[in-house]
């Protein structure tokens, strides 16, 4: 982690995956968690509406997805 | 072709090795080339690199290539050999670099702190480091940076600099008068431009771009992006995993670093100048 930011290494890959704010705000909150509860979580944390963070939400997911950064 | 003999002692970052070959016309090349590395005794357990011409004709490639008995390559061109000699003694140290990150890039010394030159080939490095040397900096290193990640201490190996012709160091190659014929490529004893330096504290990292439609600048990174940047320039990474990554980590974080934009290399020595030496 950098300040707001994070750097992650898939040793299975070799990949390394640069995380701006929002992403790695999202990345962190990936416990368990459904896509509404973190939504609500970082549009209480912004002042923003959370309908528009939970679009924002779902794309970075499908993002760490597609880049093999997500298990189970 | 003469029968066997040793060329002499050298030191690759720490490492001892010898050169032994069957052509004193190469190994006066060695010789000349490698002569800021050379040492006066390789102790008692030197890698031994054999680089014999095996005497084909054209249009085959007379060279081979072996390193503690072991071959390495059979077949290298007249005019690539001593290249490939260092490629192999580089590998060398890439291969025994203890828990130090080796980077693929140059290193030198200003007002007692290293900056390494991290980038892929082409970026002008080398040029730099060449021209940075002339101007008086202390050289380190040229393709192998070695850093430490604990002490962040720079660790020198002094191999030729890999000068690509022509280009700007011409009129300062032509003034010192260098053994071999000018090609595309030249290696040059960074002794021949400038001083060696010894082991330096890690003051600062530069990833130079050769921007000719841009101003010369130096361009702060933060560490998450440099970081990144430096994963590309660490051959070691698959090899070393997580702990590598995790070293490469230690240095983002210890030192700052910057894009260096570049196609001038006096105004990309004075915009170094002002970083250097200062570690901020």
């Amino acid at each position: 982690m950098f300040g707001t930011e994070a750097v992650l290494y898939d040793e299975r890959s070799g990949m390394v995956h640069h995380l701006n704010a929002s992403a790695c705000a999202i990345w962190m909150l990936l416990d368990g968690r459904s896509v509404s509860d973190i939504a609500t979580n970082l549009a209480r944390a912004s002042g923003t509406a959370a309908d528009d963070i939970r679009r924002d939400v779902l794309q970075t997911i499908v993002e760490l997805e597609s880049a093999g950064l997500l298990h189970g | 072709m003469t029968g066997r003999f040793r060329v002499g002692s050298f030191d690759a970052g720490g490492i001892p090795f010898t050169v032994e070959t069957n052509r004193r016309d190469f190994g006066a090349r060695v010789r000349e080339i490698f002569r800021d590395i050379e040492i006066a005794d390789a102790g008692l357990s030197p890698v031994e690199f054999e680089v014999l011409d095996r005497g084909k004709p054209p249009p085959e490639h007379p060279w081979s290539l072996c390193r503690d008995g072991v071959q390495r390559e059979i077949a290298v061109a007249d005019n690539y050999v001593l290249t490939y000699l260092l490629w192999e003694v580089t590998q060398l140290l890439f291969e025994r670099t203890g828990g130090r990150v080796h980077l693929h890039g140059a290193a030198l010394v200003h007002d007692g702190k290293a900056i390494v030159l991290a980038g892929r080939s082409h970026a002008g490095k080398s040029t730099l480091a060449a021209w940075l040397t002339y101007r008086g900096w202390g050289f380190l290193t040229d393709e192998a940076a070695l850093v430490d990640p604990d002490s962040l201490m720079v660790s020198p190996f002094w191999r030729p600099i890999n000068v690509r012709r022509p280009g700007p160091l011409d009129p300062i190659l032509k003034e010192r008068t260098l053994h071999g014929p000018l090609d595309a490529e030249v290696l040059v004893p960074a002794s021949v431009l400038g001083a060696l330096a010894g082991a330096a504290p890690l003051g600062s990292i530069a990833f130079p771009r050769f921007t000719p439609e841009e101003e010369v600048g130096l361009f702060p990174m933060g560490p998450a992006a440099a970081l990144v940047e430096l994963t590309q320039h660490f051959p070691g990474l698959i090899a070393d995993g997580r702990a590598g990554f995790r070293r490469l980590a230690r240095l983002v974080e210890a030192v700052p670093a910057y894009e260096l934009r570049l196609h001038d290399l006096d105004k990309a020595e004075r915009v170094l100048r002002a970083v250097a030496g200062n570690g901020s």
